[in-house]
């Protein structure tokens, strides 16, 4: 009787798994082969700290992060296509381990609470709205 | 073995753990969570969630992450995973095995909501499939070195 719940939970562990690795390594792949809209996005990049946009910027070059508190946070590089990040103040070096990213990535910082990425077009659903309320307002 | 004994344990795999690289940045193997999962499966839901947040205190202190975002993700993440192990194993439906993958989905999941709600973004996720992939390995070992513990025990009893 016990022995057969054994073999029974064997089973179950089993199939959970398959399941669970085979989920895993699909949704993997598909969004390492999914190409993002690079249509979608603009070439300005977009530091959000802590979900508030801190800087915005499209002119290649070095820039220097300051968080709110007025402390440094992090250098970046943008070369107009790619942005990395050159230089961080946080010990483990994570985002300047995550390389060069491209329109449609993100570089992802949780020590600091930060995340660069480049700016998404307005649809034309939200562009529509801004000139009605435009036109309201004036 | 006392609880006092498995928090040291857990803490310092916690700490050793970290310097073994991964392939996802920032990210952990988790074979401190053993004697969580140990505790959860065959000495009850409060004794795991007592070394869980344990664990993610001293740990975080010795390896001087205490109260930053890394941190937060991991104590809460520990911290659900113990819970649900112990609920999961009151049902008798899976083994040690099948508990562990699934406290380690539930910490994995936990982690990254903590994360997307710390940096305001869902970028996050991005990165959850493949940590969830080699998390399973983690759950085999996790579950093969919590067995192994409870041998130990089983002969230590029978001297």
């Amino acid at each position: 009787m016990d022995e057969s719940n054994d073999v029974k939970k064997a089973r179950r562990d089993f199939i959970l798994f398959i399941l669970v690795t085979s989920c895993a390594l699909i949704t993997f792949f598909v969004s390492k082969f999914y190409v993002p809209n690079v249509n979608n996005v603009t070439n300005t990049v977009v530091v959000r700290i802590a979900g508030d946009s801190a800087y915005e910027f499209s002119q290649p070059g070095d820039w220097q992060i300051i968080d709110s508190q007025n402390e440094y946070v992090t250098t970046l590089h943008y070369d107009g296509n790619n942005i990395w990040v050159t230089d961080s103040d946080c010990p483990d070096k994570i985002c300047e381990k995550m390389g060069k990213v491209g329109q449609g990535g993100s570089i992802i910082c949780v020590p600091n609470k930060m995340i660069i990425e480049f700016k998404k077009k307005e649809t034309q659903e939200t562009v529509e709205t801004a000139s009605t309320t435009d036109v309201q307002t004036w | 073995m006392t609880l006092g004994v498995m928090i040291a344990i857990s803490s310092v795999v916690y700490v050793l753990e970290g310097l073994i690289p991964f392939p996802v940045p920032g990210g952990k193997w988790g074979f401190s969570n053993f004697l969580v999962l140990y505790l959860s499966f065959f000495s009850g839901i409060t004794n795991g969630i007592v070394l869980a947040i344990s664990k993610s205190l001293l740990g975080s202190i010795l390896s001087g992450t205490i109260f930053t975002p890394g941190f937060f993700m991991g104590f809460l993440g520990s911290l659900a995973s113990a819970i649900a192990q112990g609920a999961i194993a009151k049902f008798n439906i899976f083994g040690l095995t099948g508990i562990s993958i699934l406290g380690m989905l539930v910490n994995n999941v936990v982690q990254f909501l903590v994360g997307s709600f710390l940096i305001g973004s869902s970028a996050i996720y991005v990165f959850l499939p493949l940590v969830i992939f080699l998390g399973t390995f983690s759950a085999l070992a996790n579950a093969y070195l919590a067995n192994q513990t409870e041998k130990i025990f089983e002969s230590m009893e029978e001297r």
